[in-house]
């Protein structure tokens, strides 16, 4: 059987096409085609990653290579399924271009399509664990930057379209780090361990809580602690690398 | 409402400066259940309707002020832990209180929205209290039931049964202690597998032994744990430098009790955030 590696470039390409031409329609208020093109590029990525399933006659879920393209895969789901419940179009920009990067890598890289993953990342909440987790991060930083924009050009439906996407990223990040938390029972035997990711994720989710619980007055406090929120956030993702007291997070992999 | 907090934390504080961290075990069954009791009857009898300065300041726990102030607490709490791991830990005596502050708030919180529950706005208040409950619950099992919980780890040499196992003790302070199992552990195999020398799984077969001299095989490897009368036995490790020819393992061994509610509130809280996602 071919190897549908070589066709990754034409997946990504396709999928991107799809994707952009379904964020067009969507600003230009042609909303069923816009969801026909996002869903189309939701099914291309899936097709694929099903073929390289027969081909490989297991699960594609063993490998750094195939992790990227369920990352990808539920990205572009994600900003498909956010545009045909919310109407947010700014998502799925968000989530073709985090997609499109890990496609990239994966064409740029090709030694990583056969990379094993470490046997503690061979799992079945790898995936979602951390594609929930993307997606709530896009969300989040959108909501954020809405509610700092609305600091210095006060709009209602500014306003009110960041409260839903904080509401949404906070269910969403919460998701992710309960998925998590059972994961992690499973393989280090304690649902919460306070390791130096999970402290800063939960530093965050709390931060973004105590923006949702402001007063409605208090909308500039709101956008200022969501701002502090999203620094946390950043620092959970990938700032936790570089801080020496983090050195022996169980998150930190090779 | 700061002055119970600042109080509260205040005899915190002095406590961790005469006794150092919590001596953890002192929290134990029964004990845990008696102050879980006595924070759900605080949360029941605060009133509803504060007639005097000290009763609001109770009460306001259960606002929104409330929430945003304990959620703070937790921030700052958790700032600590992030960035001064060697002077702040979870056996800080003030990190339970902060923790038993949003208790109380959340127990507040659930409570007014159950009395002013009114047919007609279900959904939304049904996802309210499956979230907050859930997350309740799922705390409470973390601080309260730390007590009664234990991370142990064996170094079990293949071919030799062993129930020694040892454990943090309570404050981290003083090292390893021993903990006989109820049963003892016998490591009959190490198996690895290896793609292009990159390790992709391993796993070991155990024998499990109990008092009664009744065994059982069974197979552990990683996100495979084994559970066997109370505790999880996980495949930590192994020596590296020998690999498949590795003379011992390492076993990570849980017991813990509460676990169960903790389980309850995660599912919980799970499913009420789903709930929100999709009520939008």
């Amino acid at each position: 059987m071919t190897n549908p590696w070589t066709y990754i470039l034409w997946i990504t390409v396709l999928g991107t096409l799809l994707n952009s031409i379904g964020i067009t329609a969507g600003y230009l208020h042609r909303e069923r085609l816009s969801m026909a093109f996002l869903w189309s590029a939701v099914a291309v990525q899936g097709l694929f990653i099903l073929w390289l399933w027969m081909a490989l006659s297991h699960p594609p879920m063993r490998t750094m290579g195939d992790t990227r393209l369920w990352y990808t895969f539920f990205l572009y789901l994600s900003g498909a399924a956010v545009f045909t419940i919310y109407r947010f179009r700014w998502i799925s920009i968000f989530t073709t271009v985090l997609g499109l990067v890990f496609n990239i890598i994966n064409i740029a890289r090709p030694e990583l399509h056969t990379e094993p993953l470490q046997p503690v990342l061979q799992s079945a909440w790898f995936i979602p664990h951390v594609s929930i987790y993307m997606f709530s991060y896009a969300v989040l930083g959108c909501a954020t930057l809405l509610m700092l924009i609305n600091l210095y050009r006060h709009s209602p439906d500014r306003q009110q379209a960041a409260n839903r996407l904080l509401r949404l990223g906070i269910a969403l990040f919460g998701i992710g780090m309960l998925l998590g938390a059972l994961w992690a029972k499973q393989a280090w035997g304690n649902y919460w361990s306070w390791d130096a990711k999970e402290t800063w994720a939960a530093m965050a989710w709390t931060l973004y809580l105590t923006a949702l619980h402001c007063d409605r007055k208090h909308t500039k406090t709101a956008a200022i602690v969501s701002l502090v929120a999203f620094m946390a956030l950043q620092m959970c993702w990938w700032g936790i690398r570089y801080l020496p007291q983090a050195a022996d997070s169980a998150h930190v992999y090779g | 409402m700061y002055a119970i907090a600042i109080i509260l934390l205040g005899i915190a504080m002095v406590l961790q400066v005469l006794v150092g961290n919590i001596p953890i075990r002192l929290f134990a069954m029964p004990m845990n259940i008696i102050l879980l009791i006595g924070l759900l009857c605080a949360i029941g009898f605060t009133p509803s309707d504060p007639k005097n300065k000290v009763s609001k300041a109770f009460a306001d726990y259960g606002t929104r002020q409330g929430a945003v102030f304990c959620f703070a607490l937790g921030v700052a709490a958790m700032l600590l832990l992030a960035l001064l791991p060697q002077y702040y830990a979870t056996a800080n005596w003030t990190f339970p209180v902060v923790i038993i502050l949003l208790l109380y708030s959340l127990g507040l919180a659930i409570r007014r929205r159950l009395l002013t529950f009114r047919i007609g706005h279900q959904r939304r208040n049904i996802a309210f209290l499956i979230t907050h409950t859930g997350l309740f619950l799922a705390l409470a099992a973390g601080c309260f039931g730390a007590a009664d919980s234990y991370t142990l780890h064996q170094l079990s040499y293949i071919g030799q049964p062993s129930a020694e196992a040892v454990q943090e003790t309570e404050n981290n302070a003083t090292g390893l202690a021993a903990y006989t199992l109820p049963f003892s552990i016998t490591t009959d195999d190490f198996i690895i597998e290896t793609e292009d020398g990159e390790t992709t799984a391993y796993k070991a077969i155990l024998t499990l032994t109990n008092a009664d001299s009744v065994s059982t095989v069974v197979t552990t490897a990683t996100n495979r744990p084994v559970y066997y009368h109370g505790y999880h036995i996980y495949l930590s490790s192994y020596d590296r430098q020998l690999a498949g020819q590795t003379a011992y393992v390492v076993l990570d061994i849980t017991k813990q009790p509460w676990q169960w509610l903790m389980l309850t509130g995660i599912l919980l809280l799970l499913f009420g955030l789903c709930t929100y996602i999709l009520k939008e």
